[in-house]
């Protein structure tokens, strides 16, 4: 969401340096304000118009910095793999200790006016500083850890947890549902399995082609189901906005040399060179694959919104996750919805890299549940 | 439908029927899970009855037939795509707009520039001839 807020306001003239100088540098108060209008304009639950926002809410956006710069109508934020491959970087569990470093010493230099501005909206979006929607970012007395509930949100979408515990290195505490997507990491490789398969023989108009759309379909629609089976009437989806919200404000962070990577002196020219410094400054290595998972954060969102949204709903159709442009015989798409291509392509690299799994040649092929009935959203 | 027609005889001879690629790899796949049954019938016999020679020759034969076809499910062409639907090129259209993002390639700094900040109760602020003051108070270089 924070990175889109920043393209809103660069479509509406900004520069992409000011745009995100104006989000780092705002108040968390107009950045929870623009999470309520976003959520209201996705009105998942389909309210009535004027839609689910309450009359108080609704008059309080009024207020806010951002009002002017509210998605339009059917807004789509990040996929919850968006935020779960940027927590995977360790970046929340080293900003945590950035934020104390700053906040209880001097031991990394006295925090600039931008920097300070910048703790405090990252106390109140990551560490549960208080404000006066809670709800809005899916903490309360009964889960007050915002990490915590990321995590519990994780395991039951992918059935993964993070790679580490505690930034002690201890285990990690949290409400671990019995109902988890454990079958999601197998048939997630097993699809850019077949999905590279098929990028490799997609030139192929002779000779013997190991491309089968009939599987991507099957395995495709296998992970829609589970995608969904856990999101019925919208369940996770706050959680969700909330846990993109928060590490999308890491990504923006990271993203160049903001003010907080300059007080650092953690200048460099990729996230996880400025991640890497900055864990140095603090005593917490960023996890060693984190460069991959930076590179990656974007294009899995885009790939896991299309598989859990449906949009290969037969093996006709499969081409639209490896192909680069409309099969032959088919009018050209129309600017603007190109084919996953360079997202898949990018997903398999990197997810290769990451979990050092070689993802173009397979072991044993995992076996895929028959048709189940459609589920609606 | 795939169908691969075998040369037809020469001088004359009559052409054989065409051999239907897909189905005889729904067939592979059929006897695959047969052999799969047998197997588990053929482990609760030879538990109860001990080892019977010939069922673990058929079942063995069985699993060479299917290895010996499985090259034939490569022949079938390639499942021809066909154009999405109105509604998903809108959805597919409307998520690429939603989740669009700045590229911060080459991007490397904010360019912020840090205001001058007095004591409190000092009435002066900082120079707003050099800096384009940002909400709150944090201004970038103009």
């Amino acid at each position: 969401m924070i990175q889109q807020l920043v393209q809103r306001l660069v479509a509406n003239g900004a520069t992409p340096q000011k745009a995100a100088a104006n989000v780092l540098g705002s108040d968390p108060m107009d950045l929870i304000l623009h999470m309520e209008q976003v959520w209201d304009a996705a009105n998942l639950w389909q309210a009535p118009p004027p839609g689910p926002a309450g009359g108080a809410v609704r008059q309080l956006w009024g207020f806010g910095q951002f009002a002017p710069n509210a998605p339009t109508a059917n807004p789509a934020w990040d996929h919850l793999g968006y935020a779960f491959v940027l927590e995977n970087t360790r970046a929340v569990q080293i900003l945590r200790r950035v934020v104390r470093e700053f906040r209880s010493g001097e031991g990394l230099g006295m925090p600039s006016v931008s920097t300070q501005r910048w703790l405090g909206t990252t106390e109140a979006l990551l560490f549960g500083g208080a404000n006066i929607f809670g709800t809005g970012l899916s903490t309360s007395a009964v889960r007050p850890d915002p990490e915590g509930v990321r995590r519990n949100a994780y395991w039951r979408l992918f059935g993964m947890d993070l790679a580490f515990g505690t930034d002690e290195n201890k285990p990690f505490g949290y409400d671990k549902a019995a109902a988890a997507n454990t079958t999601f990491v197998g048939l997630f490789e097993e699809l850019l399995y077949e999905l590279w398969q098929a990028m490799s023989n997609i030139r192929n108009s002779s000779g013997p082609n190991s491309a089968d759309d009939d599987r991507i379909f099957r395995i495709a629609e296998q992970l829609t189901y589970i995608l969904r089976v856990r999101r019925q009437y919208q369940a996770l989806s706050r959680e969700e906005l909330s846990a993109v919200t928060a590490l999308g404000w890491v990504d923006l962070t990271l993203s160049t040399n903001t003010p907080v990577v300059t007080d650092m002196r953690a200048q460099a020219t990729s996230s996880a060179d400025r991640l890497k410094i900055m864990g140095e400054r603090v005593g917490l290595a960023p996890h060693s694959r984190a460069s991959s998972f930076f590179a990656m954060a974007e294009d899995l969102s885009m790939l896991l919104r299309t598989l859990e949204a449906g949009y290969v709903s037969g093996p006709q159709y499969a081409w639209l996750l490896y192909a680069a442009g409309a099969p032959s015989g088919a009018p050209p798409l129309p600017a603007g919805a190109q084919p996953l291509s360079a997202e898949s392509r990018r997903v398999i690299t990197e997810w290769s890299a990451a979990t050092g799994r070689d993802l173009k040649t397979r072991k044993l092929p995992v076996r895929v549940e028959s048709r189940q009935p459609s589920i609606s959203r | 439908m795939a169908r691969v027609s075998k040369p037809t005889e020469p001088q004359g001879g009559q052409g054989e029927e065409p051999v239907d690629i897909d189905q005889l790899a729904l067939k592979v796949d059929a006897l695959r899970e047969r052999n799969g049954e047998l197997q588990e019938q053929l482990e609760r016999l030879t538990t109860s009855l001990g080892t019977v020679w010939g069922l673990e020759s058929i079942g063995n034969g069985l699993a060479d037939i299917i290895d010996e076809l499985q090259p034939l499910r490569y022949l079938i062409p390639p499942q021809v795509g066909e154009k999405l639907p109105p509604a998903t090129i809108r959805a597919l259209m409307n998520l690429r707009r939603s989740l669009a993002r700045p590229d911060w390639t080459n991007v490397t700094s904010l360019g912020v520039v840090e205001p001058d900040v007095g004591y409190i109760g000092t009435a002066e602020q900082s120079d707003s001839s050099t800096i384009v003051q940002a909400p709150h108070g944090m201004g970038v270089a103009s």
